[in-house]
């Protein structure tokens, strides 16, 4: 039976889980934003610049996929607008920052579950190398 | 003093983002779970909790992991997890799953947009994560300690 109950308990479920997961949220988002202003993400994006050519990818390339890793799916989208790209080359990122992004934030998350976050970013990070590899060397 | 307003506003519109989809989805669950609605959920993802050697209930979290994105799918595992014990194990590899392949919906639509191809991308993260998740069930044993999230 559903009543006002099952609303209320619903909302404050709600409420309780967010304050739960902001306590980590908000710290990791700060320091995030606190990397991406002091500049350090650029001279990471400028080291890996020769990895790109596995991925069939131009060295601009890197930095969608650094800003996708560290910062979100919404930062690589904006970075990747500023980019000649072909649609082989759109997909390999995509499917790149899909399984891999946003890896302070969520670790986070997965954190807060009592389990580890190596587990989760060695996996998310190996699966995105290797299926962009895969989506190259199939389609590119 | 300008870049500091914005990162508030920033921060506390990335908040309001997931408090806006996690209310709802956490109403939905009690929906679900008052009309036993759960318990049919559970027995239509019984062979995918089967095939992965999950425990019956974290289907409901992979689920909503699957479709909703991590932080709204660890929300829900969250409430699984104190609502019907839910082991580790099976917690572990539901996140494992959900880490490559969340929010399926929102993130393929908006990659569409600018002119990703769909079904490669979902075939390589759903390719990812079953892979994966099965190799993982089959090489981490069964226990009995269940997950217990005191704060």
């Amino acid at each position: 039976m559903i009543t006002t109950d099952t609303f209320k308990r619903g909302f404050k479920n709600g409420i309780v889980t967010m304050i739960e997961l902001s306590k980590i949220l908000i710290p990791v988002y700060i320091a995030v934003q606190l990397l991406s202003i002091s500049g350090i993400i650029n001279i990471i994006a400028k080291f890996f610049h020769p990895a790109m050519s596995l991925f069939g990818l131009p060295g601009e390339a890197s930095l969608v996929i650094l800003l996708g890793y560290f910062l979100g799916t919404y930062a690589a989208l904006g970075a990747m607008a500023a980019f000649e790209l072909s649609a082989v080359q759109v997909t390999t990122i995509a499917i790149m920052i899909s399984i891999a992004h946003s890896l302070f934030t969520e670790s986070a998350v997965v954190r807060k579950l009592g389990l580890s976050t190596t587990a989760s970013i060695v996996a998310r990070l190996f699966f995105s190398v290797l299926m962009g590899f895969l989506h190259f060397r199939i389609f590119g | 003093m300008n870049a500091v307003i914005d990162l508030l506003i920033n921060l506390l519109s990335f908040l309001w983002n997931i408090a806006k989809l996690l209310i709802p989805i956490m109403v939905i669950i009690e929906i679900f779970k008052d009309t036993k609605l759960i318990d049919k959920i559970t027995s239509i993802f019984r062979p995918v909790t089967n095939f992965f050697t999950l425990s019956e209930k974290a289907g409901v979290a992979l689920l909503f992991g699957m479709f909703f994105g991590l932080t709204i799918g660890a929300g829900a595992i969250l409430q699984s997890v104190k609502d019907y014990d839910v082991d580790k194990r099976s917690v572990f590899l539901v996140i494992m799953f959900v880490s490559l392949c969340h929010a399926v919906f929102e993130d393929s639509f908006i990659m569409a947009a600018v002119g990703a191809n769909i079904a490669q991308l979902l075939l390589a993260r759903f390719g990812a994560a079953i892979l994966l998740t099965f190799l993982l069930s089959r090489f981490i044993k069964k226990t009995d300690d269940s997950l217990k999230i005191n704060e």
